[in-house]
């Protein structure tokens, strides 16, 4: 990389981007103007409304036999802002829901004891104010009455009254308190400020050059792609880092305002060094850093797919809730900064400066967070060169639309589905089978599993039909080769190996995700081993190889190319069976299921080898002892690093035995070429 | 000089039942095109002259084939040097709307290479040329069609270039726009660059060019001087040589 032409680059960057209204007013204004101005207002607000309830003068009625007495008790409020007005009426409940009253008081005295009812109206602010207001009137009268008959007894009114005592002293610092209230928030703000600081120019630099045409002249200089992805990565981060800055400053800014108050509520009126918390904003400084290149490169890769300013921005706002999702955990009491958390992109950065903020450093964590940021960042980075690279996406007219969305008349018959149909079903089941499928299960167990394997099937089989697919070719229904099944065979019990040593593995990363899994499985299944066999390996070997090896890896062999066509579609197949600990599995799994059915071009083989692999768990959970027996290593609860290399080269062994049966022969290729 | 060498470049078109369709935009041309000479590259719609000059350009890689630049002798295979001796100036090629004209050549001049004071002279030389004078410190979007064409070739001539490489430049261009680039292309030519263009108006490749290359579905169809044309079909002129060697009803087809 030269870096002569990065700099001519990022200055041409800059200047472009900085010179586009929407980025500047998102930079500047927001920040230094809006946020300032809208916390301020709904402060005064705030404070204006707290004001005009505790000085309103409230309006009752007192409707019962010889309210003269107790007039006094209402009017004579000395140490209070409020006031109440007594007004006399003859019918006091329609004279409250007119509004000319606030709240009607009645009271019996038939038990003995002096009982009141307040009537007020809920729906109406005045009047529930009021009606808190009666109520404090009356228990302070109340009080009085019992201080009164306790002394006319004799007793010592404060040690009867509160016989017990309790002081509490709070030992953390001033420092600690408001570091530990604002360590909930600040690090929400700092993420979002960040991406929308970052989204403008991330757009305005892929989505937007695109747009504007003006791409093909970049292509006509001595650039490299590198180059070029450096130049705009860098001045997006600046932009994201400039912009997040501001905000800081600006909520600063703010909390200075607001600073008495703050100070006040958090500590009582102690005062809060802010030199205490130098460290950690230095270090937050860093985290800004880190954080910067990550969502910067990231909200690249995702406006770089766009071909328009608008495109772009519909890809972003799933983005946005997903980092909106992820800094959410900064809120949750209970999740610490962990070898684990710190491997979660944005939630690292929550904790970490929440950490920071209840001054917890820890140069470990601390290195660790802003490594896996940077890292995830250059990923992000060297994908956007690869995006960058491919002349479809550069040279490309647009994708096609969600077909269901077309008028159906226009829709061609006998067509293959498209990727973009392919997503709005992987979605539309995934809500269902979350939703409904989770429901069915609680409520009807195992026949509840049944239903939701129906869902997987249905979903994808009513699109294709109403799209007028050609379902023979989507859902890959044909025969093919006996030698595909053999190949199968090999694949599936070198894929169990393979996956136990896997889910081994994964168990031990996530505990307790393992153990849920385990036991929620357990309820469902019954007792009863046919329905169960049947329900657990054949249904899902039908439906579920329908919709991902059919449905779902078809269209998007269409679009994208064959290996990632398999990985996406194989993890979307791993994500689906909503369990950490299942992922890898079942993704290797998927990769193996969709290998044959590409191969042998039929959805049949990777029917059997889905049956083989759940036909075998059923097995295990029925007759575990029989199990053990035979093959002992299924059934062991911890297994050992010499059987887990054992079986990860077994495994391998038959996998790559499958693979040479299963590939298709050269006479079939020939044929196709 | 430009060299190309049997060059394809393959797409992939998406078909029925999912199956993906390999077709060659450009199947297989080699030319060559020397400094002080212009060659015209004529075809159809979808003929595949974009596709041809964009690779020449090295805006896109062929799948097959290669481009050479030789400089005095000297063989330059690196995609980036060659860039750095051609200007590539397409019809949809469009400017930075937010830089000035000033600014845009400042830093193409400076990824070429060029220190800041040859920068600014170039830009001035350029400037009276193209008579630029007026509008070189506006913002390019703020500039009428006409200024806009200038500044676009402005930003071919900064790095001084042996050759020039124009896709369709005077497409949708009023006369008086189109012809001060066809005069431009006169001019460089006698100054000793090499050009080679893309175009569908006959008559200005008839006046213009030295060679004329017609291409078909990605295949050079005929190739040579308009006389050599001439004589080898038995034709009055370029309209009616284009009309007996491409079938224009299938190549618009295509």
């Amino acid at each position: 990389m030269n870096s002569r032409v990065i700099k001519s680059l990022y200055k041409k960057e800059m200047l472009d981007v900085l010179r586009d209204k929407k980025t500047v007013v998102m930079m500047l204004v927001v920040p230094l103007v809006l946020y300032p101005l809208v916390m301020i207002l709904s402060l005064q607000l705030m404070t204006g409304i707290t004001k005009s309830i505790t000085t309103s003068t409230y309006r009752i009625c007192l409707d019962f036999e010889g309210s003269g007495e107790y007039e006094e008790l209402f009017r004579n409020l000395s140490d209070k802002e409020y006031s109440f007005e007594i007004i006399d009426c003859d019918n006091p409940i329609s004279a409250m829901e007119k509004e000319e009253v606030d709240a009607v008081i009645k009271m019996d005295l038939t038990s003995g004891m002096e009982c009141f009812e307040v009537l007020y109206l809920s729906s109406v602010n005045k009047s529930s104010y009021c009606a808190d207001m009666v109520s404090d009137t009356l228990q302070a009268y109340s009080l009085e009455l019992t201080k009164k008959r306790l002394e006319n007894a004799g007793l010592d009114v404060e040690n009867t009254l509160n016989p017990v005592k309790v002081k509490f002293s709070d030992r953390s610092t001033n420092e600690e308190t408001a570091g530990s209230m604002l360590g909930t928030i600040i690090p929400f703000m700092l993420v979002m400020s960040l991406l929308m600081g970052t989204m403008y120019p991330a757009i305005d630099t892929t989505a937007g050059e695109k747009e504007r045409g003006t791409l093909e002249t970049m292509l006509t200089l001595p650039v490299t792609n590198k180059e070029l992805i450096t130049s705009k990565f860098l001045a997006v981060g600046t932009i994201g880092i400039v912009s997040a800055v501001l905000n800081i400053i600006s909520m600063a800014g703010v909390g200075a305002y607001m600073y008495g108050m703050v100070a006040s509520v958090v500590t009582n009126g102690g005062k809060i060094r802010l030199s205490k918390f130098l460290p950690a904003i230095l270090v937050g400084i860093l985290c800004i850093f880190a954080f910067a290149v990550f969502i910067s490169a990231i909200s690249m890769c995702v406006c770089a797919l766009a071909k328009s300013y608008k495109e772009a921005n519909n890809y972003l706002t799933p983005l946005t809730l997903v980092v909106m999702f992820a800094s959410f955990i900064g809120f949750i009491p209970n999740v610490t900064l962990s070898t684990n958390t710190a491997i979660i992109p944005v939630a690292n950065i929550c904790l970490l400066v929440r950490d920071l903020l209840a001054f917890k450093y820890d140069i470990g964590m601390i290195a660790l967070v802003l490594f896996v940021n940077v890292a995830y960042g250059v990923v992000s980075v060297m994908l956007l060169a690869r995006i960058y690279n491919s002349e479809a996406i550069i040279f490309g007219d647009g994708s096609g639309g969600i077909q269901i969305f077309e008028k159906r008349v226009n829709i061609k018959k006998g067509t293959y589905p498209q990727v973009q149909d392919a997503w709005l079903v992987i979605i539309i089941t995934a809500m269902l089978v979350i939703y409904a499928g989770g429901a069915m299960q609680m409520k009807a167990g195992l026949y509840g599993l049944l239903a939701t394997q129906l869902i997987i099937f249905a979903v994808p089989f009513g699109f294709a039909c109403y799209t007028k697919k050609d379902i023979r070719a989507t859902f890959k229904l044909k025969g093919c080769s006996p030698k595909y099944f053999v190949a199968a065979v090999f694949l599936i019990i070198g894929g169990i190996m393979v996956g136990m040593v896997t889910s081994e593995l994964s168990a031990y990363l996530f505990k307790s995700s393992a153990v849920d899994a385990a036991e929620s499985m357990n309820d469902i299944i019954g007792d009863r081993f046919l329905p169960a066999l049947l329900i657990i390996a054949l249904a899902p070997a039908l439906c579920e190889e329908l919709m991902f090896r059919g449905y779902v890896l078809g269209s998007m062999t269409a679009k994208y190319k064959m290996n990632s066509a398999v990985l996406v579609s194989a993890a979307i197949f791993g994500l689906y069976h909503m369990s950490a600990s299942k992922f890898l599995t079942t993704t290797i799994l998927g990769v193996l299921l969709c290998y044959i059915a590409v191969q042998s071009g039929s959805i049949l083989p990777g029917m059997l080898m889905h049956f083989i692999n759940n036909a075998l768990s059923c097995i295990v959970m029925f007759y575990p002892e029989k199990v053990s027996k035979l093959l002992p290593i299924i059934v062991k609860d911890r297994v050992s690093i010499s059987d887990m290399l054992l079986l990860t080269a077994a495994g391998i062994m038959l996998i790559l035995a499958g693979v040479r049966i299963g590939k298709k022969t050269s006479v079939v290729n020939n044929e196709k070429v | 000089m430009l060299v190309a060498d049997n060059l394809v470049k393959t797409f992939v078109k998406n078909e029925k039942r999912g199956r993906k369709a390999e077709f060659n935009a450009v199947d297989g041309i080699s030319i060559k095109v020397a400094e002080g000479e212009i060659v015209g590259v004529l075809g159809a719609n979808g003929a595949g002259k974009t596709t041809l000059l964009r690779m020449l350009g090295g805006l896109m890689k062929p799948t097959s084939g290669e481009v050479t630049f030789l400089l005095d002798g000297e063989q330059l295979l690196d995609e980036l040097k060659i860039k750095g001796q051609i200007g590539y100036l397409s019809g949809n090629t469009k400017l930075y709307g937010r830089l000035s004209t000033r600014e845009l050549l400042s830093m193409i001049g400076s990824i070429h290479g060029l220190d800041n004071p040859e920068i600014e002279k170039r830009i001035d030389e350029i400037s009276d040329v193209l008579n630029m004078g007026d509008f070189i410190d506006n913002r390019i979007e703020k500039l009428s069609t006409g200024q806009t064409q200038r500044a676009s070739i402005s930003r071919c001539l900064i790095h001084n270039p042996r050759m020039y490489i124009f896709d369709e430049p005077t497409l949708g261009l009023d006369i008086i726009s189109s012809s001060a680039i066809i005069e431009f292309m006169k001019k460089e030519k006698k100054s000793g660059k090499g050009v080679v263009y893309s175009t569908h108006y006959m008559e200005e490749a008839e006046y213009l060019c030295d060679r004329i290359v017609m291409i078909d579905r990605g295949r050079i169809v005929k190739m040579g001087t308009l006389d050599e044309l001439k004589t080898e079909t038995g034709k009055e002129n370029l309209r009616e040589i284009f009309g007996s060697l491409i079938d224009s009803k299938e190549a618009l087809y295509e």
